[in-house]
């Protein structure tokens, strides 16, 4: 596959999960601040901004933290880079640079959703009820995956893109942890918000029970090997796509995943209120990143130049 | 009130309309839009479009907002070619591409016999842009140089199909073929089946054929590659669907790497050889290292790569000087030449603006000619007379008395029309038709081709650039 291709297609992987990380996240904080009293509202919007690193850039346009604030500026707003909309867009023109390897079916399904955010419809939906607005997204993003699943041929440009999917996954799940660790660290509606934004609240129960620990959730959100949203899960279907696609000794991420993966498979999740909790997660966050870098160097390593794909904040 | 009721023929060659009576070979058609109303057109034109936008069946057009693609503008009342006026052009443009072909390699690889014999002025080549002196000496297999071609038919008053121009560097339109027949599969199922229409969906094969028969030494299993300027060219969507149809990968000069005279892919597994290029790329944009240094789409190195013999690109490099236009006038004598035939199908009467009598007389009634530069293509720098405002003309006559080379006139050919959606009503406009061929082992011709169409009232311009439609174009089986 062509070096070019493979970077796309990682990117689309990427975007895609992140449209989808997003909205759900969106979806679990509208539905938590409705049960706050009106003066504790904002701090949860708040958390959010600080999961996505993006507390600053959303001060530059807005002073309080209101529902359709954060819809206009993490859904909507393409200007900001860590928007829904500008993942979308990213996603859509990826796909068009690569159009020649994808099935129809999954291009057509990201034109779909990129549709709904320059027809106006979305903003309509979100404006009326911001629920079925993220559902609209939620729905879309399923429809993309499952045109993933269902349509592509299991060779090399599959592969990437599963591999974006995950890398992202495991990154948002590290960042969500991150700051319920920092800001609620004992509080056990907090953990299972984080739980539901990540699909994981039913699964968790089913294995748990509903009068589980703090730390049971933060170690099946690191490292249960079923739960496909936990850090593990995510590095491990990562690393393993990863070895398939690199032929040659002389790729490095392989060496970099296996490197972040087995120290927290083989590590004993500290209490999460301890410097060393802290520390594992913040190890895990800077593992991902140099994973994704030395990716890009292994894609262009036979020559070329990659296409600078980033999020601001990575 | 049906659709047809109140359509009005004007005074051109009606392509479905004999004076008000339905053509034979249209009277399906009829009776199938009499049960239409306006409004049933109109959803079916809706639905075409927004499939069309999701499958992104789009076309990027310059100097508008930017990046801005548009839905490819199709109209959904059909254009059908009788299996008899078929075989005509089939037989038209398969004879007109051999006498390109032998042209061609006659002045880039042969003795430039139709030079010394006194054909063609051996000025006319040299001051051609499209002559490219790194072409000399390197073979095309079987001379099929025109591997692809567009060549642009109209009809005139009179009903005879005439050669418009010869598109013979990167002519694009042919997937716009596919996929508005795929559309209208969708919207006029019934009505496809009632008729005997030629399949055009076999163009991949009969494009990837022609291709793999080019590559280096005859050798089997040849890597293809499409090359495409990137996704802001306007055909992109093209370069994506051929190399789709194809099943080989789509490439930019970046993705393309050139080490002692041979091409490599930049893959993940490493370098991988690369044998022949469908390349959607001028030349001069080719290989910066030979033409224009600037050109950040090309790939330094391609031409010593094809020198050498180890890469076939298609179209070759220096097609351009057969679809000059001031060459175009030539063609006919050509035929004569290299094929000892009489033409198929004629010309457009031309006349060549450096011959001094010629010059005269056309500039002494501009308002009846058009004024076509020579190189150029999408309809630029055309001028109407009848429509042209008077500084127009005054501009376009400074520009042929400052170089009478640059400029051809032809005489305004009324193209037929063809019963056109406006959104209202149905009303006659003006068409012309792109059939494509491809030159390999043998010639082949798509049934049908682009059917354009000049969506203004009265307008002559069809090209899709300047706000022309396209229209599905059935050809038929023979009875």
């Amino acid at each position: 596959m062509l070096s070019r291709h493979a970077e796309g297609l990682f990117w689309i992987g990427r975007y895609i999960e992140r449209a989808s990380d997003v909205t759900r996240m969106l979806d679990v904080a509208y539905d938590v601040q409705m049960e706050r009293a009106p003066s504790a509202r904002e701090s949860v919007w708040r958390d959010l901004l600080d999961v996505l690193y993006v507390t600053d850039q959303f001060a530059d346009d807005h002073d309080t933290a209101t529902t359709d604030a954060m819809n206009q500026f993490l859904v909507l707003d393409a200007g900001n880079p860590n928007s829904v909309a500008n993942s979308v867009v990213l996603a859509r023109t990826n796909i068009m640079n690569v159009r020649d390897v994808v099935p129809i079916e999954l291009l057509e399904s990201i034109n779909r959703l990129h549709t709904m955010f320059v027809s106006g419809h979305l903003a309509d939906e979100l404006s009326s009820n911001p629920h079925s607005g993220y559902s609209l997204v939620s729905t879309h993003c399923r429809t993309i995956s499952g045109a993933m699943f269902d349509s592509m041929a299991r060779t090399d440009g599959y592969r990437f893109m599963m591999m974006g999917r995950f890398l992202e996954r495991a990154e948002m799940t590290c960042r969500t942890i991150d700051v319920t660790r920092s800001v609620a660290p004992n509080d056990e509606a907090a953990w299972r918000a984080v739980l539901r934004s990540v699909s994981g609240l039913h699964a968790f129960t089913q294995l748990y029970g509903a009068l589980a620990e703090v730390d049971e959730v933060v170690r099946f959100l690191l490292m249960d090997r079923n739960f496909p949203y936990s850090v593990l899960h995510c590095l491990t279907e990562c690393s393993s796509e990863l070895n398939i696609v690199s032929t040659t000794g002389t790729w490095q991420s392989p060496r970099t995943i296996g490197r972040v993966k087995s120290e927290l498979e083989f590590s004993e999740v500290p209490e999460v209120e301890s410097q060393e909790f802290k520390a594992l997660v913040e190890r895990m966050e800077a593992g991902i990143r140099e994973v994704s870098q030395s990716f890009h160097d292994d894609l262009y390593q036979f020559g070329g130049d990659a296409t600078l794909h980033s999020f601001e904040s990575l | 009130m049906s659709l047809l009721d109140e359509y009005r023929p004007d005074d051109s060659f009606g392509e479905m309309f004999d004076v008000d009576r339905v053509r034979e070979h249209y009277s399906l058609l009829a009776d199938r839009l009499s049960e239409f109303t306006v409004g049933d057109l109109r959803d079916k034109m809706q639905l075409t479009e927004s499939t069309f936008r999701n499958l992104g069946i789009t076309f990027a057009v310059y100097g508008t907002e930017s990046g801005m693609d548009r839905t490819w503008p199709i109209d959904l009342i059909p254009r059908i070619i009788s299996a008899a006026d078929w075989a005509i052009i089939e037989d038209g443009l398969i004879q007109r591409t051999r006498a390109l072909n032998a042209f061609l390699d006659d002045i880039y690889v042969g003795e430039q016999g139709i030079v010394n014999d006194g054909v063609i002025p051996e000025w006319i080549l040299k001051s051609s842009d499209g002559f490219k002196r790194q072409a000399f000496g390197v073979e095309v297999r079987g001379g099929a140089r025109c591997v692809v071609s567009g060549i642009d038919i109209v009809r005139d008053g009179n009903g005879v199909y005439r050669v418009l121009e010869d598109n013979l560097r990167v002519p694009s339109g042919v997937s716009y073929v596919m996929e508005n027949r795929a559309a209208m599969k969708r919207a006029f199922p019934h009505l496809l089946d009632q008729y005997s229409v030629r399949s055009v969906d076999d163009y991949g094969s009969m494009l990837l054929r022609a291709l793999e028969w080019q590559a280096p030494y005859g050798m089997a299993d040849p890597t293809v590659v499409v090359l495409t300027p990137g996704v802001h060219n306007s055909a992109y969507f093209e370069h994506a669907f051929l190399a789709r149809r194809m099943g080989v990968e789509l490439v930019e000069g970046r993705d393309l790497a050139v080490d002692d005279h041979v091409v490599y892919l930049r893959t993940t597994r490493g370098p991988q050889k690369v044998d022949v290029i469908y390349r959607r790329i001028d030349d001069e944009f080719l290989d910066p290292a030979m033409f224009d240094r600037q050109s950040v789409v090309g790939v330094p190195g391609l031409l010593s790569a094809v020198r050498a013999g180890n890469v076939a690109i298609a179209n070759p490099i220096g097609n351009g000087v057969a679809d000059d236009k001031a060459v175009y006038t030539y063609v006919p004598d050509m035929i004569d030449y290299y094929l000892g035939e009489q033409v198929i199908l004629p010309n457009v009467e031309t006349y060549v603006m450096w011959d001094p009598d010629q010059r005269a007389r056309a500039l002494g009634r501009m308002d009846e000619l058009v004024f076509k530069p020579v190189a150029e293509a999408g309809g630029k720098g055309i001028v109407i007379g009848r429509s042209a405002t008077d500084k127009e003309l005054a501009d376009v006559r400074n520009l042929i008395e400052a170089d009478p080379r640059n400029y051809i006139a032809q005489e305004v050919v009324e193209l037929s029309t063809h019963p056109t959606f406006t959104g209202r009503e149905l009303a006659p406009r003006h068409i012309d038709l792109r059939p494509f061929v491809v030159s390999g082992e043998k010639i082949e011709v798509l049934p049908g081709g682009l059917t354009r169409v000049a969506l203004n009232e009265g307008s002559l311009i069809v090209n899709s650039s300047q706000g022309g439609g396209s229209k599905d174009t059935w050809v038929l089986e023979r009875a």
